[in-house]
């Protein structure tokens, strides 16, 4: 660990837990940067169908003609180097399916992140993506046995190619965004999941998702189709080392929900701040559904994420629960969209936000309701909360409706670490320091409430390390 | 997630032919001949805005691109004549491209309150410091092209019993530029009104810079009722030095597209802005109001409070931006967007943004969309009033705790509009 | 549970400001282990600017000496002074939304005794204090003041102060915004704190929390200054005549 840069604006011991690294001895990666050459590459060396990979090359090419955006923190993007990023990257020869099989300093990295105990205790089934391919899965058999499909993507498009074909790219098209597109081109790992009718998966599927060299990028690809009346929940969890150069994760994942079915997807995204985190997720919500995108950002340099659910079918359900740290240096932009198609549908965004240091926590939302689109009610909450003076927070809430039958609520709320509030914890006995962390966790509660208890746990001490140092 | 090119692929041009002979006719002096050029350069070439970006994103900006010349001086018609119905201190009439009627009565002459012909007047030290060229294309032809421009200036410690009021009518190509300078400790009330609208065909680029010196008190009120048809872009900006407190009322009723972008920048610690709005758009209106409250000092206070009543197919969209500075600790902000839509055909847009840097704040937005709640109406109904009858009620009920906050002859003005909106429904 | 011999509160000459005004313009106090003192006062006196300050809130500035059973501990932080064992009743107790009654006073409870509690022993204690105060067990999860009555904001201050055992105690208009139910819950924990040694200052303008504490001695509290002491019959002497009467011995006192 004597290699790792300064840490303490993200955890002081995020080096140690979460930030070591591994030496880069791989199987095979691709040479550096982007081209068609790259794209045939990982295309030949997966043995894809045809379609697909003329799905890669289009991809290419509309990633390539697109423009970077042109609103968000498009100083922080610009420094992005496309051409200095390895594409692929691949450690082992094969996915194993048991942890003795995986090879010893893969393992070594997950037994450190804690992910066989978790898998042990609390989990339906597990993937772990280690750079670009995922090196381990294992599902619990009776999953198997209901007929629940939950496989690496790649192993998804080999053994059920045409339920993917139907599926893949048909929420978040290649030419969405540019990051969208890009992940299209270079996609590798993720997660597929199916789940068959009126099948409800009652304890969570896990992928975890493990960043270990440097100047690389990860575009892990997730398609989950519950089935009508199917109701499963996917958490992920992703780290990185320290590095001072800066890698690049941009994941596209596309949710289906059909009639009656319910998704619950929990990401705790806890890359460390040499990372660009512009994720694409949105899920498609049809008569009856309900999907939940649960989803805390703690680490990355900059995350740009906006999970959406778009309600098509009557009374479908969408729901967005974030928190946001930004510690010194971090840019959070995240947010969420809600587009209601069909009648009846409603939906509930809840966003919280703490910006320390020179953090800056960004709330970018957008709710649209077409015409037609009678009886919808959507509302909208945005609480951020600062800590230091150089601290900075904004909302960009926008609200697009077009249809007169409709109730429509935005709220925000921008406020301090109170200091009355210091002062009555602190008069009960409580050192600055344990108060702020009371405040702050009693300010994420509402979030905090929805994660598994282990989940809770481990954020609640993620938050204790980002709030150490934090006095004054 | 659209991301577009910032400029049109050929931007098309902007004839300011005869900027030179504008000026020297209206006997201007070189210093705002050269502000005049400086602005025209700007405009070369006519770069329009990434409408990918918000602020543009509901209102196409080529419709204020003037059809016509707007330095050629042919003459215009000035319009019906102004009768005045109330006690004032000033009557200012803008019309036909001059300020026409010029009232000002003993006791603001006494006080030494100067209302002048803005081309001829000495106003340098303020004109384009709240609004420049930069700020956006409009502001920017503006500037380089404006035409019938008033100065009123009330000096420190004065206080005005009766309000100012400006008068400006629309006419084909209509460019007016009002600068007020209120002096330190003063305290009046100052209407802008819009009317007119050359049989509906007018459009209207106008800039208002409104500059309250420390511990003024200014009651400000934008009325926009102009004719059916007419495309207008107001824009206006107080600078509020510190111990000042900025009150401005909006009321948008007519024009066919309106697009108003209306803000204060509290300049001065103690600074307070209050802005007070409503629109009542029906038939195909468009209106698109942004509203910008911009902390740049400690201990700064805003409110905001805006409500929209659309009906038929009209279109509203409203974004405002609390902006709160790195070293602006101790301020509040809030801001209120209300819609109410009466048709199955209006749509609105809302927007409420906020950008805080610095820690030491209290700030909150809200909004909201929805129509009519059927269980008021119901209810109201039962009591035996008509369909229209409640609907009225309900409208007024929506407005009633925005129009309670404006000065009292603002406010008076306002409801009878309000009124007179309604029962034409 | 405390040196008899010495004061476990005293503090001298304690001048406040907030910013440049003063409010608090020279109090002495002394108060034993058992003892309750009464400070009384109109409104705007300055009597909870004086319980802030001596707890050590930020917004004010103190000047003087404040001593906890002998030892200085005038520019302690609140937190310091609270493991110490001095406790603050506060008259407005403020919401931290998120973060339960059980949780915060488990961590209050382990700060000031300097060790963890364990779970299960916390717990009872917990239970059998809020029975105690007359509190559904619910109420432990609640979040701490959210959303709380003004009555069930005060019963939990008081439930504090039981379960932190400080040795000194500042009620401040403990008994405010109470119906008579809770009045008497309240007192009740109020003497059964004193009964335990502790030392005890009520700040309030109405004599009738009095009516259920017997105050060992009475000061009145005008502008800022203590302008009278006296026993209990102070307290009904106050409830008959008012302030108007002490305004010339304020006056006098300048």
């Amino acid at each position: 660990m004597a290699s790792t840069p300064k840490v303490a604006d993200i955890g002081t011991d995020y080096g140690q837990r979460y930030g070591f690294h591994d030496p880069e001895e791989y199987f095979m990666r691709t040479p550096k940067g982007l081209s068609h050459e790259v794209v045939e590459a990982i295309s030949r060396l997966k043995k894809e169908p045809e379609w697909m990979r003329e799905f890669r090359h289009k991809a290419l090419d509309i990633f390539l003609a697109k423009p970077m955006p042109t609103w968000g923190d498009t100083q922080m993007l610009s420094e992005i180097d496309f051409d200095d990023i390895t594409y692929y990257v691949r450690a082992t020869e094969k996915q194993e399916t048991s942890w003795e099989d995986v090879p010893e300093n893969v393992k070594r990295t997950f037994d450190r992140l804690g992910i066989p105990e978790a898998e042990r205790k609390f989990l339906a089934g597990v993937s772990a993506q280690y750079e670009s391919e995922v090196v381990y899965h294992s599902v619990k058999e009776e999953l198997t046995k209901q007929g629940v499909i939950f496989l690496d993507m790649d192993s998804g498009l080999r053994e059920h190619e045409e339920l993917v074909r139907k599926h893949f790219a048909t929420v978040i098209p290649i030419a969405d965004n540019k990051f969208a597109a890009l992940n299209s081109a270079v996609w590798s790992g993720g997660s597929f999941i199916y789940v068959p009718k009126n099948t409800e998966v009652a304890i969570p599927l896990q992928a975890y998702f493990r960043i270990n060299a440097e100047r690389m990028g990860q575009f892990e690809r997730t398609l989950i189709i519950a089935d009508e009346g199917a109701k499963v929940h996917y958490i992920e969890g992703c780290t990185a080392p320290v590095y001072s150069t800066n890698s690049l994760h941009s994941a596209v994942v596309e949710l289906i929900a059909m009639k009656g079915a319910r998704i619950r997807y929990t990401t705790i995204q806890n890359w460390s701040n040499n990372i660009y985190n512009l994720v694409t997720k949105r899920a498609v919500a049809w008569e009856d559904a309900v999907v939940e995108w649960v989803d805390g950002n703690l680490g990355s340099k900059l995350t740009m994420k906006y999970p959406a659910v778009i309600l098509k079918g009557e009374r479908a359900h969408g729901e967005v629960l974030s928190i946001a740290f930004a510690g010194p240096g971090q840019h959070q932009d995240a947010g969420a969209k809600m587009t209601h198609l069909a009648p009846n549908t409603t939906s509930k965004i809840t966003s919280k936000s703490i910006s320390k240091g020179t953090g800056r926590a960004t709330y970018r939302g957008l709710v649209k309701v077409r015409k037609g689109a009678s009886g919808c009610k959507t509302s909208v909450q945005c609480d951020a909360l600062l800590i230091g003076e150089a601290a900075r927070t904004d909302t960009y809430p926008t609200m697009e409706i077009a249809e007169d039958q409709v109730r429509v609520e935005h709220e925000a709320r921008v406020s301090k670490l109170g200091d009355e509030q210091l002062f009555y914890l602190r008069s009960r006995g409580l050192k600055d320091d344990q108060a702020r962390l009371m405040i702050v966790n009693g300010f994420i509660e509402p979030f905090v409430k929805e994660l598994p208890m282990e989940y809770a746990v481990e954020l609640n001490r993620l938050i204790e390390l980002e709030m150490e140092g934090s006095v004054g | 997630m659209a991301s577009r090119p910032t400029s049109e692929p050929s931007p098309p041009t902007l004839p300011l032919e005869h900027l030179a002979e504008l000026s020297s006719a209206a006997g201007e002096d070189r210093a705002l001949l050269a502000l005049r050029n400086q602005a025209r350069e700007s405009l070369t070439p006519l770069l329009l805005p990434d409408r990918a970006r918000h602020l543009w994103r509901y209102t196409d900006p080529t419709r204020f691109l003037p059809d016509t010349d707007p330095t050629d001086l042919t003459p215009t018609d000035v319009g019906p004549t102004w009768r005045l119905e109330e006690p004032l201190s000033v009557a200012g009439l803008l019309a036909g491209g001059a300020l026409r009627v010029v009232e000002v009565d003993a006791h603001a002459r006494k006080a030494g309150v100067v209302v002048e012909d803005l081309h001829t007047a000495q106003a340098s030290e303020f004109l384009g410091k709240a609004v420049s060229e930069s700020h956006g294309f409009v502001e920017a032809i503006n500037t380089a092209a404006w035409r019938g421009g008033v100065l009123v200036r009330v000096p420190a410690g004065i206080e005005l019993e009766h309000p100012i009021r400006l008068r400006i009518v629309a006419g084909p190509l209509t460019v007016p530029r009002v600068l007020v300078v209120a002096g330190e400790g003063s305290s009046f009330e100052i209407i802008e009104g819009h009317v007119g609208g050359d049989g509906s065909r007018g459009k209207v680029l106008g800039v208002t810079e409104i500059f309250a010196e420390s511990r003024a008190n200014v009651r400000y009120g934008l009325v926009q009722r102009w004719d059916p048809g007419v495309v207008g872009h107001l824009t206006t900006r107080a600078r509020v030095a510190a111990g000042a407190r900025f009150q401005m009322s909006l009321a948008s009723f007519g024009g066919s597209t309106f697009k108003a972008d209306v803000g204060a920048i509290l300049a001065g610690e103690g600074a307070e802005v209050e802005t007070t709005g409503v629109a009542m758009g029906g038939d195909e209106q468009h209106f698109d109001h942004h509203t910008e409250h911009i902390h740049e000092a400690g201990k700064t206070l805003s409110n905001l409070d805006f409500k929209v009543a659309l009906t038929h197919a009209a279109r509203s969209a409203y974004t405002g931006m609390i902006r709160i500075a790195r070293h602006a600790g101790g301020s509040e902000a809030y801001q209120e967007n209300r819609n109410l839509l009466l048709s199955h055909d209006a749509r609105a847009e809302s927007i409420p943004e906020l950008e805080i840097l610095t820690d030491d704040v209290r700030c909150s937005h809200g909004a909201t969309v929805a129509p009519i709640d059927p269980e008021q109406l119901f209810y109201l109904q039962s009591r035996g009033l008509a369909n229209l009858q409640a609907m009225r009620v309900i409208v007024y009920g929506f407005l009633d705790q925005t129009l309670a906050r404006l000065p009292q002859t603002t406010r008076e003005r306002i409801e009878a509009l309000v009124a007179a909106r309604l029962h034409t429904e | 549970m405390s040196d008899s011999s010495q004061p476990v509160f005293s503090c001298k000459d304690v001048h406040v400001w907030i910013a440049d005004k003063e409010v608090v313009k020279g109090v002495d106090l002394e108060i034993s282990a058992g003892e309750i003192h009464a400070i009384m006062g109109p409104n705007g006196s300055g009597k909870s600017t004086l319980a802030n300050a001596l707890m050590g809130h930020p917004a004010y500035t103190l000047e003087g000496t404040v001593k906890l059973a002998g030892e200085d501990v005038t520019s302690l932080s609140p937190d310091e002074k609270a493991r110490k064992g001095m406790f603050l009743a506060f008259q407005y107790p403020v919401a931290v939304p998120g973060v339960t009654v059980a949780s915060f006073l488990r961590a209050a409870v382990s700060a000031v005794r300097g060790t963890e509690t364990p779970v299960r022993e916390f717990r009872k204690e917990l239970l059998s204090r809020m029975e105690d105060l007359a509190m559904d067990p619910a109420f432990a999860g609640r979040y701490l003041n959210d959303g709380f009555s003004g009555g069930e904001k005060k019963r939990l201050e008081i439930l504090q102060l039981l379960m932190l055992k400080p040795r000194f105690a500042l009620l401040d208009e403990t008994d405010s915004g109470l119906d008579i139910d809770a009045l008497k819950v309240v007192a009740e924990g109020i003497n059964a704190a004193a009964s335990q040694d502790v030392g005890m200052v009520l700040v309030t303008h109405y004599q009738r929390l009095l009516n259920y504490v017997r105050p060992h001695v009475v000061h009145v509290f005008m502008d800022g200054r203590i302008v009278r002491t006296g026993g209990p019959e102070l307290a009904l002497e106050l409830e008959e005549r008012g302030y108007d009467w002490l305004e010339p011995a304020a006056a006098g006192g300048v």
